[in-house]
């Protein structure tokens, strides 16, 4: 368990509806970026690479959307922390 | 143990903590320097200068932590290799942060006003994604401006709980 008492472990089911509130959010806060990725914007990472957060995400962007994503990201995740307690990383790629 | 070796076993303690305080200190100037440099080097370098903002940042927060007596084991999210370093994992960073700055600015946060950590948070996992990147053979290019923008903020975060952390850590010995 971590800080916030959410396990990057946790059960399929938890992780699809992390997954589908990240999506919604992500979706709302970047009604600009619905098209980066083919995939709906943001796909589950693997708990491994999540560095110690309770979930990761990763999201493509193209290069020149890069840092305006990463700051935004940065936004949202800080939002969700205070309000939820939840860590969860979007960590931003570029294609 | 008499009361001569206890003061001599509490000087040799003593010294080793100014001994760390003192490493910090050269760490952190030479990260701002790295930084500087790396920043004069043009866009392609950018990630690298910040990737040096957060380790500073980084850093200054887990050797704050230590010397302030708060428990790592909290920020490690059971991580074996974390526990024997006695250190955290990088996503963890953005909470430290968050409860070191609560301790800061305690009357503050009393009174509900919670910006500073918030501000806090949202900076220490930015530099987080950048140093990420940088770490990972990312190839991701951020504008000079903008990374000096995100170091000029890492460095008052890190100035702000390094500065705190030197003043209190050794108010039992004054």
């Amino acid at each position: 368990m971590t800080t916030t008492g959410v396990s990057a472990q946790t059960g399929t089911v938890v992780a699809r509806e992390a997954v589908r509130q990240v999506r919604s959010l992500v979706s709302e806060f970047f009604s600009d970026f619905r098209r980066v990725s083919p995939k709906g914007l943001v796909t589950f990472g693997d708990p491994a690479d999540a560095e110690g957060a309770d979930f990761l995400f990763r999201l493509e962007v193209k290069p020149d959307e890069y840092e305006q994503v990463v700051r935004a990201t940065s936004t949202l995740e800080r939002q969700y922390y205070f309000k939820y307690g939840v860590n969860f990383l979007i960590d931003v790629h570029t294609i | 143990m008499s009361a001569e070796r206890e003061q001599a076993v509490l000087d040799e303690y003593r010294r080793s903590i100014e001994a760390k305080v003192a490493s910090v200190d050269r760490f952190l100037e030479a990260s701002w320097q790295a930084a500087q440099a790396l920043l004069s080097g043009g866009d392609h370098l950018s990630l690298f200068a910040i990737q040096r903002a957060y380790y500073a940042l980084y850093n200054a927060s887990v050797e704050t932590a230590k010397l302030l007596g708060m428990p790592l084991e909290r920020y490690q999210a059971g991580s074996h290799h974390h526990e024997t370093t006695d250190s955290i994992p990088h996503g963890q960073l953005p909470v430290l942060v968050v409860d070191i700055l609560k301790v800061i600015f305690f009357q503050e946060v009393a009174s509900g006003d919670i910006s500073r950590p918030e501000q806090a948070f949202e900076t220490a996992r930015l530099l987080q994604k950048y140093r990420k990147r940088a770490d990972y053979m990312g190839c991701e290019r951020v504008s000079t401006e903008s990374a000096r923008e995100c170091i000029e903020w890492a460095r008052t975060l890190t100035e702000t709980i390094w500065g705190y952390t030197k003043e209190h850590y050794d108010d039992d010995w004054r």
